[in-house]
């Protein structure tokens, strides 16, 4: 069956029943559960726009395979121009959910493995980039939502997989059989996974021989016997059980939901294996999903922040701060923090490359760049949307006292800003700044797509030092001598 | 008079389109029968873009294309360019 509609989406995640756990329970109908509606929400949001006229020209692409209308979260790019409409894409969603959608994760899972499965056949003549075409005809014509399973918790970090005391702490083919592989392990931070059908799971880092093993790249369904998922836990995140005014976004999520999933002795069969012990690939798999995945931060928290910047400034109206001369700075600030990340992206897709598979690929150098700046901007855009907002944020009563009969009156008259704005509207926007700038949803643009040094690792493989030093020399007339670094 | 009606993606709109496009309706009322791109019999293609950039104009090719940006001055103005349009189309005829 085709996914098409919301509904469509929401029916589907009810039938397939995974193994999901929150708060100690495991929940029988995530569909139902006040924290995971947000989420399915805001994921839901990728088929709606895809049937939206208003936003189908970058919500759905043309597949290479089948010629056939797609949802874009399953396409492979195939010119610059989808690079930059992936982008784009992502800045719209965001602005419709202020939050995480999650989608593109499984997306960029997706591209690496269709760009990697052809590298790895050239070299070694296997057969997995057809397979793996296989696969995504299905994913394309059922438009189901895979989340990228790449993290493993990695227990120790001095050592590798093989010398982990606990050989789970990284996923790993078990045993290999006639029908297919055993594998066990987890990926961690998966987002999106609770309301995802499968996942696309990848090595967590480049392998050596001894963890060939650990080489993995397979595609396994939610659903199946030996996974289950564990939710993790959010800032705030029972406000979105009650009223509507606390939760500040109350009908979307406040990051992605992201789960600890867990793979006990799962049986993947051979066509849905893309890659087993070939630990040649790994790090080639590792780094094209990483820069695929940090293309894309400038799109959706560059959205995100659009949302943060118009909250700023109807708060300060609304306790009639706007016109101070520090305020519209600061908000000229959020400004060029926004567009400074958006244009990262889109220069990293502008300068994108074809790979031999045919697909496209972001440039490398430029995507890390744009989610380092990431890691900073938004905190800085969160830290200037906390300066306008003042301590109130940080202070107001509950939403039930506004609602109290005996002291409500006093919330109203005291939290009161400007004439001609209700008291209980100037309170959903500073909850709304308050969810959408502090605890998880700050740590999600910080460590999502990989963590800062992450970033500065590839500048040293990426940034081309020796032809800087050496354009540097030529300046000064300084000579090349041997012994010179 | 049969119009197609195209949107592009809104990455970054500058004004409401949907809402620029309910009152162009409400306006034309049954003068106007709304198609889309994948329809063949239109006169007119009424292009909805969010800014400048207007992206998929590129991709377009029609004598009786308009394109409407944050420039665009009024509702009113999109209805009547766009009769115009198909006046000058059916003058060709």
């Amino acid at each position: 069956m085709q996914i098409r509609t919301k509904d469509d989406y929401v029916k589907s995640l009810r039938e397939q029943g995974h193994t999901v756990y929150y708060n100690g329970e495991r929940v029988p109908d995530i569909t139902t559960h006040p924290a995971f509606i947000p989420h399915i929400n805001a994921a839901a949001k990728t088929y709606e726009m895809g049937l939206a006229p208003e936003f189908e020209d970058l919500a759905t692409a043309v597949s290479h395979l089948t010629g056939e209308r797609i949802n874009r979260f399953t396409h492979i790019h195939q010119t610059v121009e989808d690079l930059i409409k992936k982008v784009q894409l992502l800045r719209a969603i965001a602005h419709e959910t202020g939050s995480c959608f999650q989608r593109c994760v499984g997306w960029d899972a997706l591209n690496a493995t269709y760009m990697t499965t052809y590298d790895i056949d050239e070299k070694f003549g296997t057969n997995y980039h057809a397979r793996f075409i296989e696969y995504l005809k299905m994913i394309q014509s059922t438009n189901k939502m895979v989340v990228g399973g790449m993290t493993d918790t990695k227990g120790d970090r001095s050592k590798p997989p093989h010398q982990q005391a606990d050989p789970d702490l990284f996923t790993r083919v078990v045993e290999r059989r006639e029908d297919g592989i055993i594998i066990s392990g987890n990926k961690a931070h998966q987002t999106g996974a609770a309301n995802s059908h499968e996942i696309l799971i990848m090595p967590t880092q480049l392998m050596r021989e001894a963890d060939k093993d650990y080489a993995l790249c397979c595609a396994v369904p939610l659903s199946s016997p030996g996974v289950l998922q564990i939710f993790g836990r959010q800032t705030n995140d029972e406000r979105k059980f009650g009223g509507r005014t606390d939760a500040g976004n109350p009908d979307f999520g406040l990051v992605g939901g992201e789960t600890l999933i867990v793979f006990d002795n799962v049986f993947v069969p051979w066509d849905r294996v893309f890659m087993c012990g070939e630990h040649e690939f790994s790090g080639l798999l590792v780094e094209r999903f990483a820069t695929l995945h940090r293309q894309n931060y400038g799109g959706c928290k560059g959205g995100v922040s659009d949302i943060i910047i118009g909250a700023t400034a109807l708060a300060a109206e609304m306790q009639g701060s706007a016109g101070a001369s520090h305020v519209k700075d600061k908000l000229a600030e959020m400004m060029h923090l926004t567009e400074t990340i958006y244009s990262g992206s889109i220069s990293c897709s502008a300068m994108g490359r074809k790979t031999p598979s045919g697909a496209f690929y972001p440039d490398p150098l430029l995507a890390n760049c744009t989610k380092q700046n990431v890691t900073r901007h938004v905190y800085e855009i969160a830290r200037l949307a906390h300066d306008v907002a003042g301590g109130i944020l940080a202070t107001m009563p509950f939403e039930n006292d506004l609602k109290n009969k005996e002291i409500g009156k006093y919330v109203e008259k005291y939290l009161a800003g400007v004439p001609g704005v209700s008291t209980e509207n100037r309170i959903r926007i500073l909850r709304l700044i308050e969810n959408m700038t502090g605890g998880t949803a700050l740590v999600e643009s910080m460590h999502g797509a990989g963590s800062p040094q992450t970033q500065k690792v590839m500048y040293g493989r990426l940034s081309k030092l020796d032809m800087k030093k050496k354009m540097a020399k030529k300046l000064a007339g300084i000579e090349d001598e041997p012994s010179q670094v | 008079m049969k119009v197609a009606l195209k949107f592009c993606g809104g990455c970054d709109p500058t004004y409401d389109r949907s809402e620029l496009v309910r009152q162009v309706k409400e306006i034309a009322a049954d003068s106007i029968q709304w198609l889309t791109l994948d329809d063949v019999a239109y006169e007119a293609i009424l292009l909805v873009c969010g800014c400048d950039k207007a992206c998929p104009a590129s991709e377009i090719v029609h004598a009786s294309l308009l394109i409407v940006t944050h420039h665009e001055p009024s509702p009113d103005h999109v209805v009547a360019r766009l009769m115009e349009k198909g006046k000058n189309n059916a003058d060709q005829d």
